[in-house]
This record gives structure tokens, C-alpha cells and sequence, in this order.
């Protein structure tokens, strides 16, 4: 449904592309198969708004049957510009729209270095290596494996993997990354979580939350019953006053 | 073995509930029931529930209830759960499976102190909602320190805070469990797969066993509790979820409601951190048994002698 890439770049030229960097908003689009719509499994972070940053990147999969476990996939990032197609959704472009046409920079990502052109508002720090050393400068709709194979975007956890040997190997045991369904594959499937639902690939440190369920402890009780009884009483008050200039 | 730790089957063979009785129990009562349930076997369960009260059924101890019995009380404690919340809702009795026993490991330099673990909890299990009850405690602690009396459960602030780790500390499903050994009328008991249930309708609210617990894991049920029809949840266990009466312990099962049909527990599904690992101990490959042999696991307050099925370890 999207328009014909000659419109595109008219769009570029006036930089009105929104990028798609820390934001949910491309789950939500038609561009992820795997996404909202498909039922099952809910992605991590059940509650975004309790999240400092929130990056919605996760997938929805089904649970899969007895027996089998399913990897949840990495998602394919696309950027958004603001053009709109005819059903409403916003026009995607993939990275290679650009990224055929320029020479990959070498200097970005070294030194916490971000581009300054484009992709504004990317938070990076993790290490100091460069953006290409993932991203795969051959072609950028992939990653780079060390050897310089390309990984396709949903595999992002062979990509971690490689520098990361004692959680990926904690991973394969389950015992790093979380999971859900069953314990018992002879009774049930298994989800698990992929890297980067949990570990923005540019800023990796897990995020702070704000912790949900404080315990109700009988004194905050108390003086909530105080409060609540405090409230009613001045609503009363306050009722009671507008009754009688009413009347 | 002593006799409170005598397997589930003996019990029902021996018959004999002399060393069982609670509330004046009478024997002959029970034994005139039983043949009474099986007279109406043929008739639908939400008949029997009309004409029988229900009372005479839990003069029984659990582990002496006949598997006619048993269906007798889950279809008279769905009805209850009808009649008093408005919930439809579907009790099961959940045994243990064989070649099982559960163990539980939680990795303290993942856990953030979310605490969405003990909103799960409190979800999945039927907690009372005003006291806000869960079976699971988050500690924060000071980094370097394993003293839980130094533990603040009150805290606001987002997490994790950089000086301190978080400790969710919850049932241990010990092997030497004292809550079990302080029990008057063996309303608490461990399980061969290794959980230690109440059965609520046995229970006298004595509290000793609160006092035993070295984990604080068990809680008292002040109040009956309240839960909106809408938040029921209706997959429940006698021994685990299903809602408690007034005036009676509760504790963690580690979800055996789910975990015995081989699902994973609610408050490792609801971990946004992956801290949590479950799973078989008697299984050599199994999730549980990696992390035994290959992280440096320690045990809370070891030097009580408790045994516990639950694990913390740091990734070093
Ligand atoms: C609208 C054009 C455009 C699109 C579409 C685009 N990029 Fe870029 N990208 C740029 C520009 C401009 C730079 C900055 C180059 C510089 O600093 O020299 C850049 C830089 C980068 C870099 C740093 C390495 C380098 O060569 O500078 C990476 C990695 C990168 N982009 C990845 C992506 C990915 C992944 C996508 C798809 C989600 C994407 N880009 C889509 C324009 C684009
Ligand atoms: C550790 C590997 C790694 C490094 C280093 C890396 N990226 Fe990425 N990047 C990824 C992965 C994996 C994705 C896939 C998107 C996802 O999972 O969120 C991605 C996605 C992107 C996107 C699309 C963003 C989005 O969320 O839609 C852009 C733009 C991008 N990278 C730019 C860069 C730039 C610029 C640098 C250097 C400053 C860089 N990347 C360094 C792994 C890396
Ligand atoms: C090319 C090697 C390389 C790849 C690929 C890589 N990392 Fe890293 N990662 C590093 C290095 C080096 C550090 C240490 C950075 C530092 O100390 O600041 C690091 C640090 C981290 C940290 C700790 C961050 C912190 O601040 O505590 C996490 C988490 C992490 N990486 C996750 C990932 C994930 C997820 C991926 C895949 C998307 C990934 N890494 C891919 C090299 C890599
Ligand atoms: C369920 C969420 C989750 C998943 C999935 C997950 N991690 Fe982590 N990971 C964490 C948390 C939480 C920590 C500890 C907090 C932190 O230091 O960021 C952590 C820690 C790490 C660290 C060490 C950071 C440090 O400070 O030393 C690395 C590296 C890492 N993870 C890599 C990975 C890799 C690689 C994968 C995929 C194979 C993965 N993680 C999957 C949640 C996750």
C-alpha cells in the first residue's frame, strides 16, 4: 500500500522523516507480521508507561505445541517518514533506501560517536565499537557477524552471542533472558524472550522501572482510611454548602 | 520418618483418623458419609451439593477423602465461590506427579526489585485486595550485606538503586520444614513433590506454623477475602488457589495449580528481568539442575537446618 518510491526523496529533502530510534510505534504497524494483531505470548514489558525508557520492540508469538521451544525474533527495524498511505499508516522505508546510496562511515559509534545527519536522538553506549561492526556496511537492511556473514535482523541474538559467550551460554540453559509456558515440554511449548527485548542493542544496560504493588502496610493503610474519611467529610461539607446557596 | 511425615498414600490406607481429629470430629460420621457420597454417584454433582452439607465432608482430613468425596467438596466450593463472589470459577484437585520435585533459583545480580512478582502472585493466588497480600516478599538490601533484618520492603524510588540488590524471598518448600513440625492437627504437610500445602479447611488459624517459619513465608487470613468477580482467577487448586476462608493460613505452592499440570509459576512468567528458574530437580537435564552445578548457589539461613528447594546465586 505504500507509494511509489519516487516521492521519496521530496520527502528526505525537506527532512520530515520521523525516525523510528526509541520509539513503540513501530510495533504497532503493518510492516511487522508477527506483531500486536497475533495472539499468544504478549510481549515483555506488560506496562510501558512504568518503564523510564520504553522501546516496544518486542514481538507477539503464539505458545507453541508440547515439545518445542520458540526463539521470540528480534524485530526488523524500518524508518517511518511522514507520509501517510491511503489506509493511514505511515510510509516505511527500509535502511537500505539510504545506505545504498553512502559509503558506510567508519567513525561512527567510535568513541560514543552518533550520526549527526540523521538518526538524531540515538542513545548509544555500549563500548566503544563502531555502528558497522553490527550493522553489516554490505548491506545495512542486515547485521554482521564477526566474519563478516550477514545475520537478518529477527536472529539479533546470534549477534550478541558472539561477544557475550557467558550469558548466551546462560541463555541456552535457560537460565538467562526468562521465559514462558511450560517447564514440562512433554506437557507444553515455551517462549523465550529474544536479546533485544530486553537489552536496547545501543544502550544495553537494562533499564530502571518503577516498581509496581508497594505493600499496603497496616500504618499507610490507616492513614489512607484517614484521608478517604477526611475527603468524604469535606465532600459532605462542601455538598452540604452547595445545597443551601441552591436553595 | 515420624508420623507427620508420613507419605500421602499410607494415610489413606491405614483409614485410621484416630491421631486426626479436629472439632470434636466423630469417626462414625465419616465412615456413614462415605457410603452415603457413593450412593449418590449416579445423581449430578450440583445435586448432591443441595441435599448433603458440606460440613460432614470436611470432618475428614484431606489425605482420607475418597476420590468421591473429593469431587463432592470442588463442586461445593465452585458453587460457594458462585453464591459469595458471583464467580464461575473451577477447583481441581492437583496431585503430585511422580518423579517430580520442584525446585526454584533466583539470580540476584539480575533482579531489579520490580516487584512484579508479587503483583502476580497476588493475582494469580486470590489474594485478599485491600491488604494488598502477596507470598512473595522483595527485600532491598545493602550491597555486601545478607542480613534480612536490615531488609526494606517500603521502597518507592525506581530500580535498581545502585547501592543496593533485591532479594524476593518467598516459601522454601523446605525438606526439614518447621511449620509443618508445629502443626497441632497436621492441616500442613509436604508433598512427595516437594510443596508444602495447607489444607485450608483443616486448618484451625492457630498460627504456630507463622511463628516456625524462619522465611516468614505464611500469611494469616484476617478477613475473608475480597476480590471483584471480574479478578477471580478461576483456574484454581484445593490445595493452592482456590479462595481461602477466614481465619486460616495461606501460603506460597509454587503455583502447584499450574506447575503440576507443567506450567511454569505466575511470578516466573511475570519476571521482566528473566531472575527466575524452575523447574525438576530429579531431572539431570533440566533448567534447575544447570544452575545447581554451575553457578555458586547459597541457601537463606542454612544454619537453621531447613533444607530449602529454593536458590539464590549472583552471576560472578
Ligand atoms: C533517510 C535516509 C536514511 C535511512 C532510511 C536510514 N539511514 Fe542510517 N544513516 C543515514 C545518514 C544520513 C547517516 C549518517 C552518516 C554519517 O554520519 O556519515 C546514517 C548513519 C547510519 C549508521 C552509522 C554508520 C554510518 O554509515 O554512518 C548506521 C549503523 C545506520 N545509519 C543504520 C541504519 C539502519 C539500521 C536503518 C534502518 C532502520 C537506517 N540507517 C536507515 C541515513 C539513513
Ligand atoms: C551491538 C550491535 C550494534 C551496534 C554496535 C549498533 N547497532 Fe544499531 N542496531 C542493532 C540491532 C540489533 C538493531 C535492530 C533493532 C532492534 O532490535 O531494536 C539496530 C537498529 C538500529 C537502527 C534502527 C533503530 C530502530 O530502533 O528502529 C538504527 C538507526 C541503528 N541501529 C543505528 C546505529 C548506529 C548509528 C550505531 C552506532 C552509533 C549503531 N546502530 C550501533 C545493533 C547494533
Ligand atoms: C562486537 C562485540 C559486541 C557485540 C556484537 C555485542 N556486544 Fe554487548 N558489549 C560489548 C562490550 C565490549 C561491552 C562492554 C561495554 C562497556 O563496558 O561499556 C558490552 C556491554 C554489554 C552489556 C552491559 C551494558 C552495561 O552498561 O552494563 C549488555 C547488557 C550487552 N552488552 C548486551 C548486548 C546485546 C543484547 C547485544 C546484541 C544486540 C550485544 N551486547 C552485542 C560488546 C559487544
Ligand atoms: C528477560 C530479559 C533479558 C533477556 C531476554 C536477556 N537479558 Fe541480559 N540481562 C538482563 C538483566 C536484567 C541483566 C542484569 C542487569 C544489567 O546489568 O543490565 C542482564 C545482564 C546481561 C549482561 C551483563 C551486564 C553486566 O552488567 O555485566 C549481558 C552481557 C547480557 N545480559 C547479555 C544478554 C544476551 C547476549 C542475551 C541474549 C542471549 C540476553 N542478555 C538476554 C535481562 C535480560
Amino acid at each position: 500500500m505504500t507509494r511509489p518510491r519516487s516521492s521519496l526523496p521530496a520527502v528526505f529533502a525537506v527532512c520530515v522523516l520521523l525516525i523510528s530510534v526509541g520509539g513503540g510505534a513501530l510495533s504497532g504497524t503493518t510492516n511487522d507480521p508477527l506483531s500486536p494483531a497475533s495472539a499468544g505470548v504478549p510481549a515483555r514489558a506488560p506496562d510501558p508507561a512504568a518503564i523510564t525508557i520504553t522501546r516496544g520492540t518486542a514481538v507477539n508469538v503464539p505458545l507453541p505445541p508440547a515439545g518445542q521451544v520458540l526463539v521470540r525474533p528480534s524485530r526488523t527495524p524500518v524508518v517511518l517518514s511522514s507520509e501517510l498511505t491511503y489506509t493511514g499508516e505511515p510510509v516505511t522505508v527500509t535502511c537500505g533506501t539510504c545506505h545504498t546510496t553512502r559509503p558506510a562511515n567508519l567513525q561512527n559509534g567510535q568513541e560514543g560517536r552518533v550520526p549527526a545527519e540523521f538518526h538524531q536522538g540515538l542513545q548509544y553506549r555500549h563500548g566503544a565499537q563502531s555502528c558497522v561492526s553490527c550493522h553489516n556496511a554490505a548491506n545495512f537492511d542486515t547485521l554482521r557477524r564477526a566474519d563478516g556473514r550477514a545475520i537478518a535482523f529477527p536472529e539479533a541474538k546470534e549477534l550478541c552471542s558472539q561477544c557475550h559467550g557467558p550469558q548466551a551460554r546462560d541463555y541456552a540453559a535457560g537460565a538467562h533472558g526468562g521465559m514462558q509456558g511450560s517447564w514440562d515440554l512433554s506437557k507444553g511449548g515455551r517462549v523465550r524472550n529474544t536479546c533485544t527485548d530486553c537489552h536496547d542493542p545501543h544502550s544495553p544496560k537494562f533499564v530502571q522501572l518503577r516498581p509496581v504493588f508497594a505493600p499496603v502496610d497496616k500504618g499507610a493503610r490507616e492513614q489512607a482510611a484517614r484521608a478517604a474519611a477526611h475527603a468524604a467529610h469535606s465532600a459532605e461539607h462542601g455538598a452540604a454548602q452547595e445545597d443551601k446557596s441552591h436553595e | 520418618m515420624s508420623e507427620l511425615h508420613r507419605e500421602p498414600e499410607t494415610v489413606e490406607e491405614s483409614g485410621d483418623s484416630g491421631g486426626l481429629s479436629r472439632r470434636g470430629m466423630l469417626k462414625v460420621v465419616g465412615a456413614t458419609l462415605g457410603a452415603a457420597a457413593f450412593a449418590k454417584a449416579i445423581a449430578p454433582l450440583t445435586t448432591w451439593a443441595k441435599d448433603i452439607s458440606v460440613d460432614e465432608f470436611l470432618q475428614k482430613h484431606y489425605r482420607e477423602l475418597s476420590p468421591v468425596d473429593m469431587q463432592f467438596i470442588l463442586a461445593h466450593f465452585e458453587q460457594e465461590a458462585k453464591k459469595t463472589y458471583g464467580a464461575d470459577v473451577h477447583i481441581r484437585d492437583h496431585k503430585p506427579q511422580e518423579g517430580v520435585k520442584f525446585g526454584y533459583a533466583l539470580n540476584l545480580s539480575v533482579c531489579i526489585g520490580c516487584r512484579r512478582c508479587a503483583e502476580a502472585c497476588h493475582k494469580e493466588n486470590n489474594h485478599d485486595r485491600p491488604s494488598g497480600n502477596s507470598y512473595i516478599r522483595v527485600l532491598e538490601m545493602r550491597k555486601g550485606s545478607l542480613d534480612l533484618g536490615q531488609g526494606n520492603v517500603n521502597y518507592t524510588h525506581p530500580v535498581p538503586d545502585p547501592d543496593h540488590f533485591y532479594m524476593p524471598v518467598q516459601c522454601h518448600q523446605c525438606d526439614a520444614p518447621p511449620c509443618v513440625d508445629v502443626c497441632p492437627v497436621e492441616a500442613t504437610w509436604k508433598e512427595k513433590d516437594g510443596i508444602v500445602v495447607v489444607d485450608y479447611s483443616w486448618c484451625i488459624g492457630c498460627r504456630y506454623c507463622e511463628a516456625a517459619c524462619p522465611y516468614h513465608a505464611r500469611r494469616f487470613n484476617w478477613k475473608k477475602p475480597q476480590i471483584p468477580a471480574e479478578e477471580i482467577n478461576p483456574d484454581q487448586g484445593y490445595l493452592s488457589n482456590r479462595i481461602r476462608p477466614q481465619g486460616v493460613m495461606e501460603k506460597c505452592t509454587f503455583c502447584l495449580h499450574r506447575t503440576r499440570d507443567g506450567r511454569l509459576p505466575a511470578c516466573l512468567e511475570a519476571c521482566p528481568t528473566g531472575a527466575r528458574v524452575f523447574g525438576n530437580l530429579l531431572d539431570p537435564k533440566s533448567e534447575i539442575r544447570w544452575v545447581l552445578q554451575n553457578k555458586r548457589v547459597f541457601v537463606l539461613k542454612e544454619d537453621v537446618g531447613t533444607k530449602p528447594s529454593f536458590f539464590y546465586f549472583f552471576d560472578v
